[in-house]
């Protein structure tokens, strides 16, 4: 399996989000909500026609637990974000796909170098567990860290 | 009758003398000291030294503490002394002296405490100490100690204080690790039961 990282302007990342849902419609998905609460994604995929039944959400915007088939991870917490994730592939049965909504809003609260080793650490446990995984960063935010991350990724696609 | 007398005269003096010998066995067997007792020109003083097992071995530049016994033995009322105080090393070179007068009644007790000279050096030493009193009267004790060698092992007290931190150091961490554990489990917990309930649903 392989991971990829797009860079799109930030106008086109929920159609591109919503694009890819689409493409792994009945596969179970991971999906790291960092710029947008779950409940929002989840509206706004839904609306877009997308079945959001396979979809497990880590959320880091929300703090407060509303519903409990969601996950809740503050964004500082990196190795509580790694952990949780490594935890979905290890019991998710069959295929899987992991989606990284934005990797750059992680810079916000993060140092770019321990952003960089969490991309390391979650690509290198996606590919050792044949996952997966799409990244996507809006191009305007965190180039620094995007030069820091190229390399971990299969595939890098700018649109 | 002048016999008697003359005899009389002679024997008292004598069973002072004996009784005196006789109390200065009985206080040495008491004190079980190392120290030996030695009577000159036939004093009625007596003086017994002591050093205390923790000052047997002392290091250089540290401090000795002996113990010191007066017994007067003859007359009665206060009578002031000489103490003449000498430390020697094993070839009798003097490392220190000091003198100070006392007032003894019947008998006194008290201990002194001398700093050794840092650069002494190592190996058994001596202490004597005389004590003068009328018409220059002496009589005198000698007991010995060690100087040793500076320790540098940790002492009992700091074993204690550094085996505590490393104990505390080792509880935090097993908390600490625990805790961590503990919410990494509760997080995987949570986590299959979403994913059992999303499958569930399904």
């Amino acid at each position: 399996m392989a991971s990829t990282l797009i860079i799109l302007p930030v106008e086109n990342l929920q159609n591109e989000i919503n694009s890819i849902a689409r493409k792994y419609s009945g596969t179970p998905g991971i999906y790291i909500s960092l710029n947008k609460p779950h409940s929002s994604i989840e509206k706004l995929l839904e609306k877009d026609g997308v079945n959001t039944k396979k979809l497990f959400f880590i959320d880091c915007v929300t703090a407060e637990q509303k519903r409990d088939d969601v996950m809740h991870v503050h964004p500082t917490d990196l190795k509580k974000l790694a952990a949780a994730i490594g935890a979905f592939i290890k019991d998710i049965p069959g295929k899987k796909f992991l989606l990284l909504d934005a990797l750059s809003t992680l810079l916000i609260y993060n140092d770019e170098n321990k952003v960089a080793q969490f991309v390391k650490e979650v690509t290198e446990y996606a590919a050792e567990k044949d996952v997966e995984v799409i990244a996507l960063s809006p191009k305007t935010k965190g180039e620094e860290l995007l030069n820091k991350i190229f390399n971990f990724f299969d595939e890098v696609k700018k649109k | 009758m002048i016999m008697k007398k003359e005899v009389l005269l002679v024997l008292i003096p004598l069973f002072l003398i004996y009784s005196a010998v006789a109390e200065n066995v009985n206080l040495g067997e008491q004190s079980k000291a190392l120290n030996k007792s030695i009577i000159e020109k036939n004093s009625l003083f007596d003086i017994f030294i002591t050093i205390p097992q923790d000052y047997q071995a002392v290091e250089a530049g540290k401090e000795l503490l002996i113990s010191i016994k007066l017994i007067n033995l003859g007359s009665s009322g206060r009578i002031d002394v000489i103490l003449n105080f000498e430390i020697k090393d094993s070839a009798d070179n003097l490392l220190l002296t000091k003198k100070e007068t006392v007032a003894v009644e019947t008998q006194a007790n008290f201990v002194r405490t001398f700093t050794l000279p840092s650069d002494a050096k190592l190996g058994k030493c001596s202490i004597r100490v005389k004590v003068i009193y009328a018409d220059g009267k002496e009589a005198a004790a000698e007991s010995s100690f060690e100087i040793v060698k500076k320790s540098t092992a940790i002492s009992r007290t700091a074993y204690f204080i550094l085996g505590s931190i490393i104990v505390l150091g080792g509880l935090i961490y097993l908390g600490i690790k625990s805790k961590i554990l503990i919410e990494k489990l509760k997080m995987k917990g949570q986590i299959r039961r979403i994913i059992r309930k999303k499958l569930k649903a399904e």
